[in-house]
């Protein structure tokens, strides 16, 4: 399927902790999908976004924010686990809109300092991703004992994470593909 | 949809898809006898430059 209009598959990175290792997860995976042919994307911090918590939801939509959501084709959410969970202000975050997000794919890359690479935190984030109306791949990345994967300069010190990481890419950008003709050409009838 | 009620795109004029509705449960109160809490929302999409746009279920054809 040739594509006039390049996809757009932004990177949320979804912490605004001190020190947060995630950072070097999500530009890692900005600058593998900027790799990718007919891709357009962005890395998104939430750090630098307006979060009042004196409200939620659509209430506190941001419109630069909402209108990267809008234009998107797909989703990389990075989700740090904390405590067994996702973090909060992602879940203010992607709150903040609904509809910019239905019929969109969405992979999400767990990052944690254990083994595990953030698989419980994505497991939370499943139900919520559905009811945003978003379509979950059937890839992650879980940036594994994320204190030893990356070295201060924040390079990617396990070279095996790049196939992994190619085919979470690979199956997100077909998933896009797929979700944006069905919502451009076919009818919900 | 009837074609008839199909979206025009704001941006191109181009017609637009309706790939979908959606329950927007913050929108409105629960109501007695309503098995959900919320209003449903259309989502059209449009083929030739990708907006983008909702408006409220239009039903029985917009009658």
């Amino acid at each position: 399927m040739e594509l006039m209009r390049p996809l757009s598959i932004p990177v949320i990175l979804g912490t605004t902790r001190q020190g947060r290792m995630s950072a070097y997860a999500a530009r890692l995976l900005t600058a593998e999908l900027s790799k990718q042919a007919g891709v357009e994307t962005e890395l998104i911090d939430i750090s630098t976004l307006p979060l009042p918590t004196g409200d939620a939801g659509e209430a506190i939509k941001d419109s630069g924010f909402a209108a990267k959501m809008d234009r998107a084709d797909g989703l990389v959410i990075v989700s740090p686990e904390y405590n067994h969970g996702y973090s909060g202000l992602l879940k203010h975050v992607l709150d903040s809109c609904l509809k910019e997000y239905v019929h969109k794919a969405v992979g999400i890359a767990g990052v944690s300092a254990g083994p595990f690479g953030g698989a419980r935190g994505i497991q939370g984030l499943l139900p919520v991703m559905r009811e945003l109306g978003l379509v979950n791949i059937f890839w992650d990345v879980n940036f594994t004992n994320v204190q030893k994967l990356f070295d201060a300069d924040g390079k990617l010190l396990d070279e095996s994470f790049y196939r992994w990481i190619d085919k979470f890419l690979k199956e997100l950008i077909w998933m896009s593909k797929t979700l944006r003709y069905g919502r451009e050409h076919i009818e919900l009838t | 949809m009837a074609a008839e009620n199909r979206m025009t795109c704001p941006r191109c004029s181009e017609l637009m898809n309706h790939h979908a509705d959606k329950i927007i449960c913050e929108s409105a109160s629960p109501e007695i006898g309503v098995p959900f809490s919320g209003s449903v929302a259309e989502l059209h999409q449009c083929p030739g430059c990708g907006a983008g746009v909702s408006r409220p279920e239009v039903i029985g054809d917009g009658v």
